[in-house]
């Protein structure tokens, strides 16, 4: 009797390790699938920002670009924080990003970040600020990181963080000066809305935003930066002319 | 059954994988953590050199003893606690708040970990001849204590140095007890902040409070023209662009690590003062923060605001750093 029931047990020890095998290798054909061709439960983006001067690629250094007013100048530094990014479908479901992204132009991992669990749809807006809002916008917020700490605006011109370092260099008569944009302070914020015409449906869709320099001197104000200030942290009202020449610096 | 064994079986092999090529510590070991003073960065902890009372304090024997070269130096002939580990003549770079470091040296020519750093005083820089440790009476049996094995190499005592220089940290001056509302800054020093915080002086778009230092690499104007003396960052990327930058020091104790800048130019902070005032040197490569209109061939300052700016910088000295024993020869 007990010699009979041990072929049946090992039977059923065989059908265990079938099973798993089985199932093992389904899920991985399964998962390796929605790779390629079944529509995944969520869709994730990742989000590249590519910065330019009007058609051109952005180069840091020599000086070599013009800005409307024609002042030649060159960029040797650009940082700034986007944040609350929020996509909204077609039927008017909302996706929103919780997170404030760094970008540094000369640290390339930070030039495009990914953002997950989209659902898919087909989405018809993207919005973002440039900056922080004023809750999160308090000196110590953010995780003191090197870079973090990097954009303290003092605590004693208000605090939280700087929202754009945009620096360079210009001619004048051959000279070369300094000019610093630099934002900061919650009313500075900018907030973009652009109209998209993407559908999300699969892992890794990309989408590039454009970041076009030349756009921080003109419309409305010709900043002109042998005449006009270059150089703007200290004066509310010159934050706001360089944010309000802002608004169009973002683009598909 | 046999199957979920073998997958388990796989798993901790994986495991066992991972440790590899780590050095396993003896159990015996106290093992210590380092918090971040407030304003200053998370610390990026080495997991592959976890710090120990026995490890910190094998590494402060190896920084003060001279078996390390030979030419009779040790670390400490050129890095003096009481200068904040800066020394005169070799203009010699202070260790405050390397753990925070990313890159070392002035051009920033080693990138990485205090590990990384230390390996390359040991290997490149001191050529430590690594048999005169291992045939010492007592060496083998502290390494043996904290790394668990038999043989030293550069690697352990890199490794046993970084541990030594993380622990220097120096967060307690007049101005941090003054952030934490401790302290009130007298008249002269707050107008000093004021300059260094604001348009004035700019000071803190490269020394950042905390810090004081940016972990990065500028060209202040300190000369007209360029070669291999003041290359700076360029010798290291050979990007034009780099030519004349070094890395911002922190400020913290620069009163006792004069001289200052790469090439020790200046004695006094006075100097550094009246060089970022009047001095400036307008140049393609200068740092855009150094050249604002007005103010590109220097700050205008009063002579009161000179004093109260170099009475500010004082107000960086951390005495309790200086003096510390725990840091001072063994
Ligand atoms: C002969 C003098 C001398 C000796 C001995 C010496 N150093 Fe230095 N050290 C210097 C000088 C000079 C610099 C700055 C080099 C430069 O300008 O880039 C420096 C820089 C450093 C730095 C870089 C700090 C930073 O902020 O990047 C570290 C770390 C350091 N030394 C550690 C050590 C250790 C550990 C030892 C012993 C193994 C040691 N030094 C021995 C002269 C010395
Ligand atoms: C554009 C960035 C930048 C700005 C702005 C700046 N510094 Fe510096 N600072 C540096 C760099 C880089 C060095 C090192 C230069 C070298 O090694 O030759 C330095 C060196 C120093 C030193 C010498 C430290 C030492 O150990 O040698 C002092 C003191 C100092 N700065 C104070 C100031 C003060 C005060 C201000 C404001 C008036 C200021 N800095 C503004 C980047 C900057």
């Amino acid at each position: 009797m007990k010699v009979e029931k041990k072929p049946s047990l090992s039977f059923l020890n065989w059908g265990i390790t079938a099973i798993i095998f089985f199932s093992i290798s389904f899920s991985i054909v399964l998962s390796s699938c929605e790779k390629t061709g079944v529509m995944p439960q969520f869709s994730s983006l990742k989000i590249s920002i590519h910065h330019v001067i009007d058609a051109e690629d952005l180069e840091l250094f020599p000086i070599q670009y013009m800005n409307e007013s024609g002042n030649t100048y060159s960029v040797t530094d650009l940082k700034y924080y986007v944040s609350s990014i929020k996509l909204t479908k077609q039927n008017g479901d909302i996706y929103f990003d919780q997170q404030i992204h760094y970008v540094d132009i000369k640290k390339t991992n930070s030039l495009s970040f990914v953002l997950d669990s989209i659902e898919p749809g087909k989405y018809i807006k993207i919005e973002f600020d440039l900056g922080i809002d004023s809750v999160r916008n308090q000196t110590g917020f953010l995780l003191n990181t090197v870079d973090n700490l990097n954009m303290a605006w003092p605590v004693s011109m208000e605090g939280g963080y700087h929202f754009l370092k945009f620096e360079g260099k210009y001619n004048i008569n051959s000279v070369p000066y300094g000019f610093a944009f630099h934002l900061g302070k919650s009313k500075a914020i900018i907030h973009y809305e652009i109209n998209l015409n993407k559908g999300l449906y699969y892992w890794n869709e990309e989408l590039i935003l454009k970041h076009d320099l030349n756009e921080w001197f003109k419309t409305p104000s010709n900043y002109n930066l042998e005449v006009d200030e270059p150089y703007i942290m200290n004066s509310d009202s010159l934050i706001n002319v360089i944010r309000q020449n802002g608004f169009d610096a973002f683009s598909l | 059954m046999k199957s979920v064994v073998c997958i388990l079986s796989i798993f901790l092999i994986a495991l066992s994988c991972k440790k590899d090529g780590q050095i396993e510590p003896v159990e015996t070991l106290t093992f210590v953590s380092l918090e971040a003073p407030v304003n200053f960065p998370e610390i990026q902890l080495n997991n592959s050199n976890p710090l120990s009372i026995e490890g910190i304090e094998l590494g402060r024997k190896l920084y003060y003893d001279t078996i390390l070269s030979s030419t009779g130096k040790s670390c400490s002939s050129c890095h003096l606690q009481t200068s904040s580990f800066t020394e005169n003549s070799s203009n010699s770079q202070s260790h405050v708040n390397l753990i925070w470091n990313q890159y070392f040296l002035r051009n920033g020519q080693i990138e990485g970990t205090l590990e990384d750093a230390m390996m390359f005083e040991v290997e490149s820089f001191f050529h430590t001849d690594i048999s005169k440790l291992n045939q010492d009476p007592l060496y083998p049996k502290l390494f043996k204590k904290v790394f668990g094995k038999a043989e030293i190499t550069s690697k352990e005592v890199a490794y046993a140095l970084a541990q030594f220089l993380s622990t220097l940290i120096s967060s307690n001056s007049k101005f941090d007890s003054y952030l934490k509302g401790q302290t009130m800054l007298n008249s002269s020093e707050l107008n000093g902040l004021d300059i260094f915080l604001t348009e004035r002086g700019d000071c803190f778009h490269c020394h950042s409070v905390g810090l004081m230092g940016d972990n990065s690499f500028h060209n202040i104007g300190l000369d007209l023209t360029f070669n291999s003396l003041n290359w700076g960052r360029y010798a290291v990327t050979m990007n034009e662009v780099d030519k004349g930058k070094f890395k911002t020091p922190s400020l913290r104790n620069v009163e006792f690590s004069g001289p200052y800048m790469h090439d020790g130019r200046f004695s006094s902070l006075e100097e550094v003062v009246e060089f970022y005032n009047s001095g400036v040197q307008v140049t393609a490569y200068t740092d855009p923060i150094m050249t604002k209109p007005g103010k590109e061939f220097g700050l205008q300052l009063s002579n009161q605001d000179k004093i109260d700016l170099v009475n500010f910088l004082k107000a960086l000295s951390d005495t309790s750093f200086l003096n510390n024993t725990k840091f001072s020869k063994p």
